[in-house]
Formats: C-alpha cells, sequence, structure tokens
C-alpha cells in the first residue's frame, strides 16, 4: 500500500461537504490508501488553519473511531482542486486502456472541467498509447454499471470463431483487463453457468432494469481467483508443432509440453474451452501446428479450413490437397 | 510527515483566503509552520519547496512583478461536471483495476487523479487489469521512467537486449510509447544509428534518462509525430515494401471492423451493410494467418498474391487433418 501523502489528504478534503460525517475506512478503500495512516493524517488536518489559528481558524474536522465529522463550513477550499498534469495523464491513459479516446465525449468532459488547463489529452495521445482492446465504450460504461449495482444486462456476444450473434441476459460481476483485452466475468442465463465474455466481442449491452443476487462469493470456485484462470477449459487437447521455436506458451494460455517427437516435433497439451476457439488458431497456422486429439478438434479444424476457403476466396478449390502436406 | 503537512495545508488555506496577492514575508508572518528565527535564505528555500508542491498538487500559483502571490481560482478549482451513473462506474472501474497493475506506470498519480474526481463513496465493482503480462514491475517502472525523459524532452542511455540475446547500450531520444498486445514499446531515435526505431521495453535492462540541467530540453521531437504511426498489427512489420490489400467483412461481422482494425487503414461501409478494409501489408503470410484467426466473415478481395498464400496454407491446415 502507497505511503499517504499531503496530495491525498488535500484531495480528500476538497471532497468533503459541511456538517456530514464520513466513515474513514470507507474512504481509505476508495483512493487506495492504508486506514491507520489516513486516520493519523486526518486528526493533523483537524490542526490546520489560518492565522491566528483559533478555535474557529482551524479546520472543523472531529475524528472519532472510524468516523469523520466535519463539524462546519470548509474555509477556503472550494471544491476539487484541478488534476495535475500527470494526474490528468494518469487519468487519461486510465480511461485509453478502457476505450476511452481524447475524442470520447467522457474524456472531453471529464478532463476539460477537471483537469489543468495546460492539459491536452489529444497531445498526450501523440505520445502515449495505453489502448487495449477496441471494444465500444457504451458497452464498458453498461457493463461497469452493472457489475457496482448488480443489474442485469442484455447481451448481444459472438463467440470466438461464430458466425452468429446470440442474446443473452447476463449476471456480470467482475470486469478485467488482460493483455490488450477486457473480460467480463458473468453467471450466463443462457447457459446456466458461469461465463467469461471478452468485451470486445459484446455488440451491445443494455441494462434490463432487473438487479440480481449475487449466486456466489466463493470466487475460486467461479474461477475468478485470477485472470487467467479462465483460460482453463475443461478439456484439453494434443497438438503437435513441427517448429519447436514456433511455441509459445504465451500464445497458447495454459498449455504444457508433454514430449518430443522423433522428427523433433514439440507434443503440447492445450486447454480449450470451445472447439471451434482451438480450431481457428490452428487453421490459422497452416498446418505447422497440427491436432493428434481429440477427433472432435481434428474434425473441427478440416470443416473450419474448408469453409474459410469457400468464404474466403469464393470459387477457390475446397477439395483437401495431397501435394502440399 | 505531519510538519511537512500541517504548513503546507495552512499555507494552502492562506492563499486560498487571502483577497489580495500576498509577499513572501507575509507567508512567513502568517502561516504557521515556518520556524521562527529561521534565517531568511533557509526559509525561502523551504517556501520555494513548498510553492513547487502545491503547484503539483494542481493549486495554480501566480506571482506579480511585485514578487507577491496569489491563487488564480478558475484554474485551481475544478468545475463540476455532470457524468450519469454509468460513466462514473466506468472511470472507476477502470482506474480501480489499473490502480494495482504493476504494469501501468501511471498508479501513484491516479489514485490522486481517482481522489479527485471519483473518491464519493459506493460499491466498488470487482475488478484487476494486468495490461502487460511479462514481467509486469520491471515494465511499468521503465515506462514510467521513460515518460518522464519524453515529457522534459532528456535524453535516455539503454541497455538494451535485442530477440536474439545480443546486448547492446544506446543512446536513444525518446518521442513515444505505446501498448500493444500486452507489451508496452519505446519510439525514440537511436542517436548512434541516426534511425528511429522501436524496442520492447520488456527487453531495456536499464534506462538512465539524462540528469544534467533536469530543465533544459536535449531535444525536439520531430513535428508532427504520433506514436500511432508507429504501431502495428502483427502483418505490417518487416523490411519489404507493404502492398495494399483489401479485407470486406460481412455485413454480420461488420461491426468487428472497428477493433479488428484497431485504427490501421481505412474503412469504408458498402449498401449492403458490409464494410471495406483497406490496409497496408508487409508479409502475406502473417496477413493470411491474421484474416483466418479474425474469422469467420472476412473475406480477401485483392491482392491476388494473398489470396494466393491464403488458400495454399488452408489448403495445407485441411491435409494435415484430413
Amino acid at each position: 500500500m502507497p505511503e499517504l501523502g499531503v496530495r491525498d489528504l488535500m484531495a480528500v478534503l476538497a471532497r468533503l461537504s459541511p456538517w456530514c460525517f464520513y466513515e474513514i475506512d470507507e474512504i481509505a478503500r476508495s483512493i487506495g490508501v492504508d486506514v491507520v495512516q489516513l486516520r493519523e493524517g486526518l486528526e493533523t488536518l483537524s490542526t490546520c488553519g489560518v492565522a491566528p489559528y483559533g478555535p474557529g481558524d482551524c479546520l472543523p474536522l472531529l475524528v472519532q473511531g472510524n468516523r469523520l465529522y466535519v463539524t462546519g463550513e470548509l474555509p477556503g477550499v472550494n471544491g476539487p482542486v484541478r488534476l495535475s498534469a500527470p494526474e490528468a495523464r494518469a487519468l487519461a491513459a486510465a480511461l485509453q486502456s478502457a476505450g476511452f479516446s481524447a475524442e470520447d465525449n467522457l474524456t472531453r468532459r471529464l478532463l476539460q472541467a477537471a483537469a489543468t488547463v495546460t492539459f491536452d489529452a489529444k497531445d498526450l495521445e501523440r505520445t502515449v498509447r495505453a489502448t487495449t482492446s477496441g471494444h465500444s465504450p457504451d458497452v464498458f460504461e453498461a457493463l461497469s454499471q452493472a457489475t457496482a449495482t448488480a443489474a442485469v444486462v442484455r447481451i448481444l456476444y459472438t463467440r470466438a470463431g461464430a458466425t452468429e450473434m446470440t442474446e443473452r441476459e447476463i449476471e456480470p460481476v467482475a470486469l478485467y483487463a488482460e493483455r490488450g483485452a477486457w473480460y467480463v466475468t458473468a453467471w450466463c442465463r443462457r447457459a446456466d453457468d458461469w461465463r467469461t465474455f471478452r468485451v470486445d466481442r459484446i455488440a451491445s449491452a443494455g441494462l434490463t432494469g432487473e438487479r440480481f443476487e449475487m449466486r456466489s462469493t466463493d470466487w475460486d470456485a467461479v474461477g475468478l481467483s485470477g485472470p487467467s484462470e479462465r483460460f482453463t477449459g475443461a478439456r484439453t487437447a494434443t497438438l503437435r508443432f513441427r517448429d519447436p521455436v514456433a511455441f509459445s506458451e504465451r500464445d497458447w494460455p495454459g498449455a504444457s509440453i508433454s514430449g518430443e517427437d522423433q522428427d523433433g516435433s514439440l507434443l503440447v497439451e492445450v486447454p480449450y474451452g470451445s472447439p471451434d476457439w482451438i480450431a481457428r488458431r490452428v487453421a490459422s497456422r497452416f498446418g505447422t501446428v497440427v491436432v493428434l486429439a481429440p477427433q472432435e478438434v481434428r474434425a473441427a479444424v478440416t470443416a473450419l479450413a474448408t469453409a474459410t476457403l469457400a468464404e474466403v476466396l469464393p470459387g477457390a478449390g475446397t477439395e483437401p490437397s495431397t501435394d502440399l502436406g | 510527515m505531519s510538519k511537512a503537512l500541517e504548513r503546507l495545508v495552512n499555507l494552502a488555506l492562506f492563499l486560498a483566503e487571502a483577497k489580495e496577492p500576498v509577499s513572501a514575508a507575509s507567508v512567513r508572518a502568517e502561516v504557521a509552520g515556518y520556524p521562527p528565527g529561521q534565517e531568511e535564505a533557509a526559509f525561502l528555500r523551504m517556501f520555494e519547496r513548498d510553492k513547487d508542491d502545491l503547484r503539483r498538487m494542481g493549486f495554480a500559483l501566480e506571482v506579480d512583478d511585485d514578487g507577491r502571490y496569489r491563487l488564480d481560482t478558475s484554474a485551481t478549482y475544478a468545475a463540476t461536471v455532470d457524468l450519469t451513473p454509468p460513466e462514473v462506474a466506468a472511470v472507476r472501474v477502470a482506474a480501480s483495476a489499473l490502480l494495482c497493475d504493476p504494469s501501468f506506470p501511471y498508479a501513484s498519480d491516479l489514485r490522486l487523479a481517482l481522489a479527485k474526481v471519483a473518491a464519493a463513496s459506493g460499491r466498488v465493482s470487482r475488478t484487476s487489469a494486468l495490461i502487460a503480462d511479462e514481467a509486469p514491475e520491471q515494465q511499468g517502472r521503465t515506462v514510467s521512467i521513460l515518460t518522464s525523459a519524453i515529457e522534459a524532452r532528456k535524453t535516455v542511455d539503454l541497455s538494451y537486449e535485442n530477440a536474439l540475446g545480443e546486448k547492446s547500450e544506446r543512446a536513444v531520444e525518446p518521442y513515444g510509447l505505446f501498448m500493444h498486445d500486452g507489451r508496452w514499446y519505446l519510439v525514440a531515435r537511436d542517436v548512434g544509428k541516426d534511425a528511429l526505431r522501436t524496442f520492447a521495453v520488456g527487453r531495456i535492462l536499464e534506462a538512465r534518462p539524462n540528469r544534467v540541467k533536469p530543465r533544459t530540453p536535449d531535444f525536439e521531437p520531430p513535428p508532427g509525430f504520433d506514436v500511432s504511426d508507429h504501431v502495428s498489427l502483427p502483418f505490417q512489420i518487416g523490411t519489404q515494401p507493404p502492398v495494399e490489400a483489401l479485407v470486406r467483412f460481412s455485413p454480420a461481422a461488420a461491426w468487428r471492423a472497428k477493433s479488428v482494425s484497431a485504427g490501421h487503414g481505412s474503412l469504408e461501409r458498402n449498401d449492403d451493410g458490409s464494410v471495406d478494409w483497406r490496409v497496408a501489408v508487409v508479409s502475406l503470410e502473417r496477413f493470411a494467418a491474421f484474416v483466418v484467426e479474425n474469422g469467420p466473415g472476412l473475406q480477401v478481395l485483392s491482392p491476388p498474391a494473398a489470396m494466393e498464400v491464403l488458400a495454399t496454407g488452408l489448403k495445407r491446415a485441411a491435409t494435415a487433418h484430413a
């Protein structure tokens, strides 16, 4: 946990309203600082003020246990101080990585109102691009709102490798960013099970107005103990890499090397959820990666290669050739 | 911290309350926390540091010709912005995920930004991030150092290890940073080679910015520099001259065109709802693999050489599984 600084306290101070009380642990959690340090810092704040530093000149703050009471008008602080350039940069970069560019309405309004007047989000984009996946900002907003308020969302989703969009009602519980993409983990009412969806494969998301009860808080069981968990499919395929150097675990999450063939090929066990997903990845390796088992994935690769050939190149021969293998 | 904290807060309140510009002498007399009997030079140094600290916090301190200070309140205080609940939720999800991501280089500033714009209590969503998955701490730390150097326009000495494991020392002028497929990259001019290069941040063993004259820039970036011009799709990397390819997204797949193209090339919608994507291609093999991996619903219309590579590859895949 980072050391509490003057900047944190000034930021907290600027957000307090007169004649209100706050739970100190909630403030600490919301800005990610240590609660003990925060309480000490707030006690120090309560001794600050303006000359002659009489009782009426100090900040009207009172710390009692976990409560912070604001016992009067706060002098001189007219609301939140604008974001400094590094703070605005950090916020703009975070928004960028959530799919909001400098031109998006949210980024523009927020930074215009809150950031130091010298900050220009477009200038930042010319030097730093933290952009990850290209999902729609509207979808991200709806999912964020839904996870925060336990709201049911209706999504139009296209599974990797599938042609058809499916409409699903989901109960989203978590949003993750990993390696350039955002994912939402939710109870899917259509599948009647937990599912993780890639946000950039969701064409639209809208709140239905219904709230849901959390079905589990046993996050390990849901597969939420870590983002990588979702790659652990129930089934495993055995793949042969003709060129051992072409295999990287980063490209095949959760894969493990099981052996080496006599000709130097690498044998790898790869977990998978849907045969379509793994078949598409194998087909795109154009024969340098071959599925040895199970048969359902082998068949999926053949079907996909044949169908893609017809789709990508209408009129091209669809018969598998024997002279190229 | 508490003494410095008290003094800074007192100074901020004093400046905020002052009706007229104030002199350093009145700050010394009125603001509690400056040690009594302190020598003039020591006081001025302390006051100088405090002013810098306040400016870093976002206080817009102005100094007039007589050396008196006033707070520019419109530049200091944020205007109110009415965000919808989904917008607030989106900001909080993105920010709180990245706060704990060691590969996100601006976490400490983000924390302060979040405290200023969205610290209101409420349920925090379950969220996390790991935008760069390999050596995230090293990448986050190095990007943070490089960002400062880009802003201050200071040259950086890099110890770099290339993909072949060869180590080298290079002096570079850093211009921009981008994130691609879970890795941070630096675009910089390699001073020794006098050429623009892209470096994988994960391969930078050490980055040492020039600390001489920190406020004086060492270089100017090329006019109109835009880091996004240097972000490539996997099939755009290589030394051969690029060719233009035309890919058509079927009407059913058209909504994915924006995310698949990721800002590269041009997109044009057709009357039947399909979308045409014109994009520069360097490696036909990688391009063909990209089309298959991002299907279904993508059709290559040109160039013929790319169609041939694709057909041959797919036939190979089918044969190997027949």
